[in-house]
């Protein structure tokens, strides 16, 4: 352990952040949020960089990964800046709102994770058996070695999974000169970092009043802080598909729009790139957005469709290439589904959702139903949330396995860290907001693309708020940055 | 006295919202609290953590253990040779830490060492059937198998 393999992975996200910049200039969030999505699009860009290195024979050298980090993150400066991407509006409704004391518990709990991940205390079992080591091994091979997945007792590691974490993984070890686990867990409070964020912008954006929005962020950044160290999730890749979910659900929330098309496409490459289960969620993702262009008869143009289908498959196609053409893809991956195992599922899931080192979290999933009902603006998110679920039940009673309690068991209380901080932001925008949010984007007086409409709402929340204090004082209680409105 | 202009409804949905937002905050930092002091607790425990292969961890005596073991072992073979973890009992989880702490080897099981024709047996408590050792350390063999 030393300084620079601690550092590294906060460095690579930079240079990973500045790459990424370019491709999310012109989304109109505020700068906090475009952070994060710059993170995740340079995460992006850099697996399909990676994926082109291999196919190309270039190799994942030192002097590649650094030309590839170097040039993504120069080129935003490079490039010119079209006159819309000058005037790109900036959401006023969360950097607007100080910095309080929900971000300071925030900042607590990741920095405790961070310091329980870079002992490696809390390091996750997935990590020694299959991520790190694949990440390692590539490091060493300069690329995806697929020999050494093709081998008959490698189908223990998941040879047929994607590589994008492995490849994240490698690329910091190439930053901070050698393989030092110490630094490299270090990713998953940096993500979870990024999740906390994103839902506070998000929040701050659809107009959650101050107490709440801090409440709701300092929960969120706490419950999962919690899991990640009980349940040793430093080094997990489900951080990915959860900052993928959370980062998608202001496009989800908003009327479809080219900036939602773009966002959502790069959530559903990342969260499709980093685990296998990220792949239904990836596809979600893109069929939701789709349906609701279809319901409001807008026909996505080209550009929208690009923008929406492209990441994914510049992910998702080198990857099965490279899975079809060494035949790693495992027989264990598919069957059919019988009544008699789903019977056997439904006790293990409840059983796995009550796991000691999530609290009853994830009993907030339960909401996902209340949002269909009563929350129209949140439906899309439900949709994509319920259709995960749906297909992790299906995958359980569809399993091989003899003994399907026990892969529920040592599996479902990770998968289920994909939906909880998402489904929580979405349970706060739906009945912690004033009224007024509900008509942003709802077509009852939105502005075109319902985002200006919501950071306008953001300052006009107090008004049909609580009701337990005068609207003066409650308007000046949430400039505070302890909120109080 | 309910003041003048208040809705009542609203005051009590308000009330109620800023409770569930209170309970999510109270729950999650409930949690946060007494993971981070269980993990603390174990963490200054460590050297004295027993468990089965199943349940171990970076930092605990067995893979610090391990991970000394295979660094030795290392610097007598030649990388990307295949190397089986002795064990009788075939302890999936002993192989698969050491298929870690070795990424430059094809790390098997004993019950494949023929099949991945490998080279080394390294072995942390049995003596293999066969074999030239190589190095031993409490705890730590190496032979060459051909």
């Amino acid at each position: 352990m030393s300084a620079r393999t601690l550092a590294a992975p906060l460095l690579v996200a930079a240079l990973l952040a500045l790459a990424g910049g370019g491709l999310v200039r012109r989304q109109p969030v505020s700068l906090l949020q475009r952070a994060v999505l710059a993170l995740l699009a340079g995460i992006v860009m850099l697996q399909v960089a990676l994926g082109l290195g291999d196919a190309l024979g270039l190799g994942w050298s030192a002097a590649f990964v650094a030309a590839v980090l170097a040039v993504g993150a120069v080129s935003p400066w490079l490039l010119p800046r079209s006159p819309a991407a000058r005037t790109a509006p900036t959401v006023a409704g969360s950097t607007a709102a100080p910095p309080g004391w929900g971000d300071a518990l925030a900042l607590v709990a990741v920095a405790v994770f961070a310091a329980f991940a870079a002992s490696r205390w809390v390091g996750n079992p997935d990590f020694v058996y299959h991520w790190g080591l694949k990440g390692h091994r590539f490091l060493l091979s300069h690329g995806v070695d697929f020999a050494y997945l093709a081998k008959p007792w490698n189908w223990v590691i998941h040879p047929d999974y994607p590589n994008l974490y492995p490849g994240l993984l490698a690329a910091t070890a190439v930053v901070a000169g050698r393989w030092d686990d110490h630094g490299l867990l270090l990713w998953s409070p940096l993500l979870l970092l990024a999740i906390t964020v994103s839902l506070r912008e998000t929040l701050g954006a659809e107009a959650v009043p101050a107490f709440r929005r801090h409440a709701v962020v300092a929960s969120t950044a706490l419950g999962c802080a919690a899991f990640g160290i009980g349940h040793k999730m430093a080094g997990a890749a489900d951080w990915l598909p959860c900052l993928a979910l959370v980062v998608a659900l202001p496009a989800l929330v908003r009327p479809p729009d080219g900036a939602g098309d773009l966002r959502l496409g790069l959530c559903a490459a990342l969260a499709a790139g980093a685990k296998i289960e990220g792949l239904p969620l990836a596809v979600s993702l893109v069929l939701v957005q789709l349906v609701r262009h279809a319901r409001r008869r807008q026909r996505p143009g080209a550009g929208a469709i690009a923008a929406l289908v492209l990441p994914l498959a510049l992910v998702v196609g080198p990857w099965v290439w490279g899975v079809g053409r060494h035949g790693l893809f495992q027989p264990d991956n598919a069957g059919s589904a019988s009544v008699r195992r789903l019977v056997a599922v439904v006790p293990a899931i409840a059983q796995a959702a009550n796991t000691g080192t999530w609290h009853g979290l994830p009993y907030l999933l339960l909401l996902i139903p209340l949002l269909v009902a009563t929350a129209p603006r949140l439906r899309a998110f439900a949709t994509v949330a319920l259709l995960q679920l749906a297909f992790y039940l299906w995958t359980y009673a569809a399993s091989p396995l003899d003994d399907v309690g026990f892969l529920v068991l040592t599996s479902f209380p990770r998968l289920l860290l994909h939906l909880v901080p998402a489904t929580i932001a979405a349970a706060a925008i739906a009945w912690l907001a004033g009224p007024e949010a509900e008509s942003v984007g709802s077509g009852r007086g939105a502005t075109r693309d319902g985002y200006e409409g919501g950071a306008r709402t953001a300052d006009l929340d107090h008004l049909a708020d609580d009701g337990d204090g005068d609207l003066a004082r409650r308007v000046a209680a949430d400039r505070q940055p302890d909120g109080g409105a | 006295m309910e003041p003048q202009g208040k809705d009542p409804a609203g005051l009590l949905g308000g009330r109620l919202r800023q409770a569930a937002a209170i309970v999510l905050l109270l729950w999650a930092g409930a949690a946060f609290a007494w993971e981070g002091w269980a993990a603390l607790t174990d963490w200054r425990r460590r050297g004295r953590f027993a468990a089965t292969s199943f349940y171990w961890r970076f930092e605990v005596a067995e893979t610090m253990a391990l991970e000394r073991c295979l660094g030795r072992a290392a610097q007598l073979m030649p990388v990307g040779c295949a190397v089986a973890v002795y064990d009788p009992t075939q302890d999936f989880f002993r192989w698969r830490w050491a298929a870690y702490l070795l990424p430059a080897y094809d790390v098997v099981i004993s019950r494949d060492a023929e099949r991945a024709g490998a080279s080394f047996y390294v072995s942390l408590d049995q003596q293999p059937p066969r074999g030239q050792l190589l190095m031993t350390r409490p705890g730590c063999q190496v032979y060459r198998l051909r």
